[in-house]
């Protein structure tokens, strides 16, 4: 009787712990975007690297606006743990968006990049840069890449963003092998 | 009866249901998570590359088109390279072109003119800020005008004004180089794009008064920082080489910033090989004269391009004396002095002598070998492929009586032992097990790693050696050859260039500094054949302590003789009063001293050793300077020594601007910067973009729904 007693307790605290920690990164994820555009709006006079909490390893570089759907996101530097919990990540090593080059930019399915279920080609996103210029981007082309096989290497003879999260959206499994990857490239603004 | 087995049955598949479920929720406390980044071979490369289209109008595409035509000339142990940049202005607005380019980090750049049409603007060698000025001011006038400025020895800015619409500008540039000479292979690099270098330090405040004053602020990615002031200058655009993508269809029509290589050797020799390990090419002979060129024609400008040639078995030569004799002008005040001379003749040597070869040491010391891997974001792809083959290679040529450690590091550094362990089975394993883990990304924080591998304490009786495999991509380049410099002390630093575009500045001064020697890897099939060549050249002794005597009032470089390893030849230039006398060189080997005498009188004849001597000089100063004279002192000598030569320098540039304008002040003139390819097989690890929230809620509501069940069920029982 005893040991089905610690059962229970252990079956009821896991399962708390579980919601508790599912929740947390939704909030997380919902909430730092707040905390980062204190961060961002400094950015935009002039500093550089200021990070939205003292403790934080990452700071914004650009803010995604996708007008149609009400996205407006801060991209976070670097692309990896410290900062894709609470926002899309910016590649290392590939241009800043907005800038010329390729840029690479990705973000949790479930969280921030949850919208890019629904990008359609030809839809028109803009990214605001460091330096507060509107830069506009088009989708050409979307694909599902197996991150087992390939790498990201974005090959285009002009500026481009290349936007990446998990696949398939709904997947509850969070180590799959599938990413989405959208294509943007800069076009002149209309 | 049917009841109860039914509610047993029930009661066991919960109970397994819900180990099953803590064991999931459990799991990724325990877990190693695989590892599912993998590397992969071009043959894999099938599908989903992202591709892009670039047809529809409205798509932003670069205005200025690059095309580069290269010559080279081999004469001896010198090469003259010609490069004519072709700037083409496919818009119809008046275009200012900046394109950043490599070049070899030993270039001695003593040329430059512009062709517009039919007409030729030659160079002029000017102090920086003075060709700079003189720059801005055509450019404002509408006169067309090309600017050749040094960022690094072997990296360099271009910027070309006022290209009118349609028009096209070309820009040639001249420089002369050392070959290399190795293991009796002689070998020439010619880097053509710039693997994005990495910037450390703080960011400066670029409200900065000091950088205010300065009139061209680049236009690079990346932000000044307090290690590397002028990272806007060093971080052009970079686009992606289409070619990798296009291994799928084999579509080799999108050549980006397309070049033609050309040339001829002549080493009055015959030759028994010569290749292009990385673009297929054509040889023709005649005599020994032999000519080049590519069998494509052209090539996009993404990786290094290599020629390596080989003398006939028993012609290698083991010794060379080539001279130069200039008239050179004086300064005005010179001149009233000798009145009856107005020139002067200056006499300028090079001598190439090849150590005999040395019997392997029987009682050699015991090594310490520290390997430092760089992992950083860099090096993904193929670099990181041939660097952790070079060190699994690396790790069998140890013996049980060397120590050894390794280092790994990107934005971090971590030591695989906290100090250095013998090289025994357990270790190895541990070691090899280590490396096959390693992925590249994150940045490229090297002084940490280079200091970690020096000051730890040498243990007794060992030879530390550190063995540094990277592909040098960093911004930060003098703090960090200092940072080598200053913590030494008995130990031998090595450096391995891997990828198709090392920054092979840093690879050569860095092992100058460090006391050791550079190899570059550029494909995993070269591994085996490079790393067994630096073994030899670890294990086998060292001509150390040389000494040159020269005739009195000699001005020789470099300066301080490096040690000679097994296969070096030593390479020296100088400035003598006559072509009379002779030099006495002196070494200690372990079999005793070794001594040859050269006779000045015998030299050749050879054009551009004067010029050769005067590159040496400037990268002597500039070595004085990391090593802690004032930079005030330095610039004046730099400065002097490249106007009397025309050498490009950190402190001069090269400055052409032709008389008359042509464009009017009311049209505007637009700025594009020109992008270097992306660096071949340079690719990105995607990153892992997926949370376990969503999983967690719904194991969390699971559990809870079996317990609110089973409890049911239980009351139900009672």
């Amino acid at each position: 009787m005893k040991n089905k007693r610690i059962l229970f307790w252990l079956v009821f605290f896991t399962a708390m712990g579980l919601i508790a920690d599912g929740s947390y990164i939704y909030a997380k994820a919902h909430l730092a975007q707040h905390l980062i555009s204190g961060a961002w709006e400094q950015t935009l006079t002039g500093k550089r690297q200021v990070k939205p909490w003292p403790w934080a390893d990452t700071w914004p570089v650009a803010q995604l606006n996708v007008p149609k759907k009400a996205i407006n996101l801060f991209i976070l530097n670097g692309a990896n743990g410290a900062s894709l919990p609470f926002g899309p990540g910016h590649l290392t090593g590939t241009a800043f968006p907005g800038e010329s080059g390729v840029s690479i930019i990705a973000a949790h399915r479930d969280t921030h990049f949850n919208f890019m279920k629904n990008m359609k080609v030809g839809e028109q996103f803009q990214i605001q840069t460091q330096n507060n210029k509107t830069v506009h981007y088009e989708v050409i082309s979307m694909k599902i890449a197996d991150s087992r096989k390939q790498m990201l290497q974005a090959a285009t003879q002009s500026d481009s963003l290349t936007l990446v999260t998990c696949y398939p959206f709904d997947s509850i499994n969070p180590g799959g092998p599938l990413r989405y990857v959208v294509n943007a490239q800069k076009i002149n603004s209309l | 009866m049917i009841n109860t087995i039914n509610r047993k049955h029930f009661r066991v598949s919960t109970y397994f249901f819900l180990f099953f479920m803590l064991c999931q929720a459990y799991a990724p406390l325990f877990a190693m998570t695989p590892d599912i980044e993998q590397e992969m071979t071009f043959s894999q490369v099938k599908s989903g590359h992202l591709l892009f289209q670039t047809e529809q109008k409205k798509f932003y595409k670069p205005a200025l088109l690059l095309n580069t035509d290269m010559h080279l000339k081999v004469n001896g142990l010198i090469a003259m390279v010609n490069v004519k940049q072709h700037f083409k202005n496919t818009s119809t607005q008046w275009m200012e072109g900046i394109y950043v380019f490599p070049l070899p980090e030993n270039a001695a750049v003593n040329k430059m003119h512009i062709q517009i049409g039919e007409r030729i603007i030659e160079g002029e060698i000017k102090e920086k800020q003075a060709a700079k000025v003189i720059y801005q001011k055509a450019k404002a006038n509408g006169q067309q005008a090309s600017l050749v400025e040094q960022e690094r020895p072997n990296l360099f800015t271009n910027s070309i004004a006022n290209i009118a619409p349609g028009e096209e500008v070309m820009v040639e540039i001249s420089y002369l180089q050392n070959i290399n000479y190795e293991q009796d292979k002689f070998s020439l690099r010619f880097p053509m794009t710039i693997t994005p270098r990495y910037i450390p330090g703080k960011i400066l405040d670029h409200q900065l008064g000091e950088q205010a004053l300065n009139i061209n602020q680049g236009n690079g990615w990346a932000m000044n920082t307090v290690q590397v002031p002028d990272a806007q200058r060093i971080t052009p655009p970079v686009m992606s080489a289409p070619q990798s993508s296009a291994l799928e269809n084999n579509d080799n029509d999108t050549i980006t910033n397309p070049i033609t290589i050309t040339g001829t050797i002549d080493m009055a020799m015959p030759l028994r090989e010569i290749v292009s390990p990385f673009h297929p090419i054509n040889i023709k002979q005649s005599n020994n004269q032999y000519q080049i060129e590519l069998t494509s024609g052209r090539v996009s400008m993404d990786r290094d391009f290599v020629l390596e040639w080989t003398p006939v078995l028993g012609q290698e030569p083991k010794a060379a004396l080539f001279s130069e004799s200039k008239f050179s002008k004086k300064t005005l005040t010179e001149t009233k002095l000798i009145k009856n001379n107005s020139s002067i003749q200056d006499n300028y040597l090079m001598l190439m002598m090849m150590p005999p070869q040395l019997l392997p040491d029987e009682n050699r010391l015991p090594r310490e070998m520290i390997f430092i891997i760089d992992t950083s974001g860099s090096m993904s792809g193929m670099s990181i492929r041939q660097a952790k083959e070079s060190l699994q290679f690396a790790l069998t040529r140890l013996s049980d009586n060397d120590q050894f450690n390794i280092i790994e590091f990107n934005s971090k550094t971590h030591p695989l032992f906290t100090q250095s362990v013998t090289a025994n089975k357990s270790n190895i394993q541990h070691a090899q097990n280590f490396v096959s883990r390693l992925n590249a990304k994150g940045g490229t924080e090297m002084a940490p790693a280079l200091m970690a591998a020096l000051n730890n304490v040498i243990p007794d009786g060992y030879l530390r050696q550190v063995v540094f495999m990277t592909d040098g991509s960093v911004g930060n380049e003098s703090h960090l050859f200092s940072i080598i410099h200053e913590n030494l002390k008995a130990a031998r630093l090595f450096t391995i260039g891997i990828g198709s575009a090392p920054n092979s500045y840093f690879m050569r001064k860095s092992a100058q500094f460090g006391r050791g020697s550079f190899t570059n890897i550029a494909s995993v099939s070269e591994v085996k054949e490079k790393m067994s060549l630096l073994f030899q050249k670890l294990e086998a002794p060292v001509i150390s302590h040389l000494k040159i005597q020269w005739p009195q009032g000699s001005d020789v470089y470099p300066k301080r003789i490096p040690d000679l390893y097994m296969g070096e030849p030593l390479i020296i230039t100088a400035q003598v009063p006559e072509l009379k006398g002779e030099v006495i060189i002196e070494g200690q080997t372990q079999q005793g001293v070794w001594q040859r005498t050269i006779q000045l009188s015998n030299g050749k004849q050879h054009e551009g050793v004067g010029t050769l001597w005067a590159r040496n000089k400037i990268s002597s100063l500039m070595d004085e300077q990391i090593q802690g004279t004032p930079e005030t002192w330095i610039k004046p000598q730099i400065i002097n020594i490249a106007i009397k030569h025309q050498l490009l320098s950190k402190y001069t540039s090269f400055i052409a601007v032709d008389k008359t304008p042509v464009r009017t002040q009311e049209t505007e003139l637009k700025q594009e910067s020109i992008a270097n390819a992306r660096v071949k097989n340079q690719k990105y690890a995607f990153p892992k973009t997926a949370t376990p929230a969503m999983r967690n809620i719904m194991i969390g509501l699971l559990l809870l729904s079996i317990l609110f069940i089973s409890r049911k069920t239980r009351l139900y029982e009672k």
